[in-house]
């Protein structure tokens, strides 16, 4: 009895983090959480994944590599020390345009599809390293975004892509005014002049 | 010879952590400016009233309404909105959304038909009151863009609740339940106005 007590004693966590991501995680495991849990590189990727579905699977395939390509790029950019101002501001706007596309059930060209992707990857791999200091693992913490990013348009679009009943591309498009609307209102929260 | 409850009991006082952190949500994951912003089409009777009317409209006026309102109201809304966050005026919003409550529910009640750009003139204009009111009280510090997807998406839920009811409208004693539910929102909306 002594001993199996003994032995569950060592086991004896000191501190739980069973569904935390603070410092303890790997910083894989932080950069696919800071795609993942904040509206501002949710609503970009998820306009574009809608936009690139309503064209087929190619372009979602094609969508996905722009993304993770751009994601890199982004990140890479602010590691070497590049850093635009500019970014939040764009990224707000490229949410306005991908949801007006997708509530006008637009099908756009493959290349123009591949360039949003890659602008929109780049722009968040930006803004994530710029506004989430990675700490001392910069490198783990950008494949761990371009992961959550890939996940998060590979869902999303693959959800569209299933949508054939006519009241789900309805929905489709009600998403993407949704998105719209969200990106409208942040974008004139940062380009009006403040109260 | 030790009782196996007792077991049991050491056991599992053995393994009760001394801190459990499970499910923390620090940093980006945006709890608060979310619910408020959730929560503030959802605890306002005026926003309530007015958002299931248009769901219940666009129900009765059917195919392109029945989609078209839901897609463009919440673009709409978000340019008010967008003003209200920059602090630009607009005058009489208390009175614009009492009034949208009262006359979206008549149309409900009396089921007035009419041309979808008919329909979209007085939505459009009520939703530009919706979105000022919201983005009046949007916070300018913390998460602003949670606080608008918090709002975008209340607000197209209660269009779905009233696209949902306005399907009644298939059967006789639905059309009842339809008109009756207008009236209520009129009553409602006339109330508000007269308060």
């Amino acid at each position: 009895m002594i001993r199996r007590a003994a032995a569950i004693l060592w086991l004896l966590p000191v501190t739980v983090c069973a569904h935390g991501w603070g410092g303890t995680n790997t910083p894989v495991y932080n950069g696919i959480l800071h795609v993942l849990l904040n509206p501002s590189f949710i609503l970009p990727i998820a306009g574009v994944a809608l936009l690139a579905s309503l064209g087929g699977r190619e372009q979602l395939v094609l969508a996905q590599a722009g993304l993770a390509g751009g994601v890199a790029a982004g990140a890479a950019a602010v590691l070497a020390g590049l850093s635009w101002s500019g970014v939040v501001v764009a990224n707000r706007l490229l949410i306005v345009a991908a949801g007006l596309l997708v509530a006008l059930n637009t099908v756009l060209p493959r290349p123009v599809v591949l360039a949003v992707a890659m602008m929109g990857g780049a722009l968040t791999g930006h803004e994530l390293l710029v506004s989430e200091p990675p700490g001392d693992s910069p490198l783990w913490f950008s494949l761990g975004a371009v992961l959550g990013a890939m996940v998060l348009q590979g869902g999303v679009g693959a959800l569209t892509l299933l949508a054939h009943a006519p009241w789900t591309r309805v929905a489709v498009r009600i998403a993407g005014s949704w998105i719209a609307a969200v990106g409208i209102i942040y974008a004139g929260f940062l380009l009006l002049p403040a109260r | 010879m030790m009782h196996p409850s007792r077991h049991l009991l050491v056991v599992t006082l053995l393994l009760v952590p001394a801190l459990a952190v499970a499910h923390v949500q620090g940093g980006t994951a945006g709890g608060a400016g979310f619910l408020t912003g959730l929560l503030h089409p959802l605890t306002g009777l005026d926003h309530v009233a007015a958002m299931v009317a248009v769901g219940l409209w666009g129900a009765q006026l059917g195919a392109p309404a029945l989609w078209a309102l839901p897609v463009a109201f919440p673009l709409i809304m978000a340019l008010g909105g967008a003003a209200g966050a920059a602090g630009l005026p607009l005058p009489g919003v208390e009175t614009g959304i009492a009034a949208s409550g009262l006359l979206l529910g008549l149309a409900v009640l009396l089921s007035i038909r009419v041309p979808l750009w008919v329909a979209l003139l007085p939505v459009s204009v009520f939703a530009v009151y919706h979105g000022h009111a919201h983005g009046t009280e949007m916070p300018t510090t913390g998460q602003p863009l949670q606080y608008a997807a918090g709002f975008v998406l209340a607000t197209g839920t209660l269009h779905l609740c009233g696209i949902a009811i306005g399907l009644l409208w298939r059967w006789p004693h639905g059309q009842w339940v339809v008109r009756a539910s207008g009236g209520v929102i009129a009553g409602v909306g006339g109330f508000l106005l007269l308060t």
